[in-house]
């Protein structure tokens, strides 16, 4: 029996790295192709292992030299930073009133709106992207990182709100009325009690909408020319030219622009997955 | 607080009870949210429904009113049926796989087992990465020339030339779904896994002890109670996946007979820089959404009930 319990466990583990080995070998084999040299890249060679680090193609792409010469790799990832930051934090901000709203007062068509506001997160960004154009440039911000941290709501916003109602949802009524029985208003209710209990929550929406946004492409490619306001989602495909594309720079540039959001994950993931296991499910 | 209360007895303007009142700043907590909201998303939408009725072009300032003519048109278009069969293809067939796949791989990290927060982290990676940095690593794997796809497939002897993926007809649309499944499948699997760990373990026990086997278990515990939040995932899926533009747009640009309702949508607008055109396909886009919508508002209300 302890026996049969062993293989069980052996057999599993072999199951799990092999599957493991599979979804994530695009990423290892990003890595790899980084790592290389030009001449080894087009070598149609396939050895798994990774033998070499050369690390020449990342120095080019971050500093933009060589074949890299039109990259502004650096600008992109600050302009990303600025704006998915930027958004995010605006998004829970407003998030934060309008969930608390939404979970604890009684007015008419409550249960309306918020359906509306899930809704709206399930838009085909597609269909907002023109007329948000014509509105960029009516309010003079084509080129602009505040049209993309404007735009970016589109998705931050109503999710943020979402998850907010449903954080709040579950904490018990008394605590905030507590402390309006001892002089708090309701907005220091929400502020000092309210908040701090849903911080795990605050912590969960933010990282998911940080995620969110820096893979966006749809809006940057839309709504910036200028090379120096690019952002690093998309900034980097300029180096995709058919044939001639050199592919470890791709590579390591695709490399440089996810880090960012898997350090985030790494740190934050525990987080993360009770909301993402949530995420528009839970009412 | 006694001063004030006796103010709104007093005041012939406050006539209003307490939970009235109360609900007045619970209005105005949420105007501000509601009012970027219409701004930034009911606005666009009244915007492109009504651009859709007329000639609109970005240079040119004469813009007559045409009834439906952009509708006609887009209808007239070669690649309109064929965007509609692949959007249903992709978001079917993709959010099928990413079920199911999910929900296998859920059932796995259901289990107790040392490392499993890292299994879970690695598994999860695909849907972390950047959609331009996933796209483009399978770009180059899918290669024409030097990619590892094709260069695995010909030293194993299954081809006999080098494929080029991105550029044949149903190859192309394959291989946008594989990479759309990638990266969507671990949403599935943290919602699937939830639903999991929601079932209490007593069940299984007692099942156990009953003597079922692992497949007798699925089909009569595991699946039943999951029954809801499967359900759910599935509309989810497919609503996200009928939406996505971002994997096709990447990697073909609609070309190889790729184009789903959105790709070709965003071809109109920012590249046949014909607006009208394009509002008149995301109003058609809305319309097949808004019954997908519509399921999914009866799947919450006969959860509720």
């Amino acid at each position: 029996m302890k026996y049969r319990k062993r293989i069980n466990t052996v057999v599993f583990y072999i199951a799990l790295i092999a599957i493991i080995s599979i979804f994530d070998f695009p990423i290892y084999w990003m890595i790899k192709s980084s790592l290389t040299t030009v001449e080894k890249v087009m070598s149609r060679d396939v050895s798994v292992a990774i033998t070499e680090f050369d690390f020449s193609s990342f120095k080019q792409v971050w500093s933009g030299t060589g074949y890299a010469s039109s990259l502004y790799l650096r600008s992109y990832m600050v302009n990303s930073l600025i704006v998915v930051m930027t958004s995010s934090i605006i998004s829970i901000i407003l998030a934060t009133l309008a969930g608390y709203s939404l979970s604890r007062f009684t007015y008419k068509h409550r249960e309306g709106i918020s359906q509306g506001i899930l809704y709206v997160y399930m838009f085909p960004q597609m269909i907002l992207t023109t007329p948000l154009l014509m509105l960029i440039i009516k309010l003079n911000l084509y080129n602009n990182l505040w049209s993309l941290i404007l735009v970016y709501c589109t998705f931050s916003l109503p999710y943020s709100i979402w998850m907010m109602r449903s954080y709040f949802s579950a904490l018990p009524k008394e605590l905030e009325e507590a402390a309006m029985i001892d002089g708090c208003n309701r907005l220091q209710a929400v502020g000092k009690i309210m908040l701090p209990l849903a911080l795990p929550g605050v912590v969960a929406t933010i990282t998911y909408t940080f995620i969110l946004g820096w893979s966006n492409v749809i809006y940057p490619l839309s709504f910036i020319t200028d090379e120096s306001k690019k952002l690093v989602s998309i900034g980097f495909l300029s180096l995709v030219a058919g044939d001639a594309t050199p592919w470890n720079g791709v590579m390591a540039a695709a490399t440089i622009s996810a880090l960012p959001v898997v350090i985030v994950f790494i740190f934050l993931q525990r987080y993360l997955i009770g909301g993402l296991a949530s995420g528009g499910v839970k009412s | 607080m006694s001063k004030k209360s006796l103010l709104t007895k007093l005041s012939p303007r406050n006539s209003l009870t307490i939970e009235e009142k109360d609900n007045r700043i619970g209005l105005l907590f949420l105007a501000p949210a509601i009012a970027v909201l219409v701004i930034i998303v009911a606005y666009p939408v009244i915007y492109s429904f009504t651009m859709s009725f007329f000639r609109w072009r970005p240079i040119d300032p004469n813009r007559p009113f045409v009834g439906f003519m952009n509708y006609l048109r887009v209808l007239g278009d070669e690649r309109f049926f064929q965007s509609i069969k692949n959007t249903f293809i992709y978001a079917l067939v993709g959010a099928l796989f990413k079920v199911v796949i999910g929900l296998g791989l859920a059932i796995m990290m259901n289990r107790k087992f040392r490392g499993r927060s890292i299994a879970r982290a690695l598994l999860m990676l695909p849907w972390v990465l950047p959609v331009t940095a996933s796209v483009t690593v399978w770009n180059w794997m899918f290669d024409g020339m030097y990619g590892i796809i094709n260069v695995l497939l010909f030293r194993l002897g299954f081809i006999d030339s080098y494929i080029n993926f991105l550029g044949q007809k149903g190859l192309a649309l394959a291989s946008v779904l594989i990479v759309g499944i990638w990266m969507g499948y671990p949403q599935m699997m943290m919602m699937l896994l939830a639903g999991l760990q929601a079932i209490p373990t007593e069940m299984y026990e007692a099942a156990k002890v009953e003597g079922a086997n692992v497949i007798q278990i699925f089909f009569r515990i595991t699946l039943p109670s999951l029954s809801n939040i499967l359900q759910m995932a599935i509309i989810l899926s497919i609503i996200w996946t009928f939406n996505s533009f971002n994997v096709i747009w990447l990697m073909t640009r609609g070309g190889s007979a790729t184009h789903t309702m959105n790709t070709l949508a965003y071809e109109f607008s920012f590249v046949n820089m014909r607006y009208d055109l394009g509002a008149a396909m995301s109003v058609t886009i809305l319309l097949f959404l808004a019954v997908f919508l519509y399921v999914h508002s009866r799947m919450t209300h006969k959860k509720e009930a």
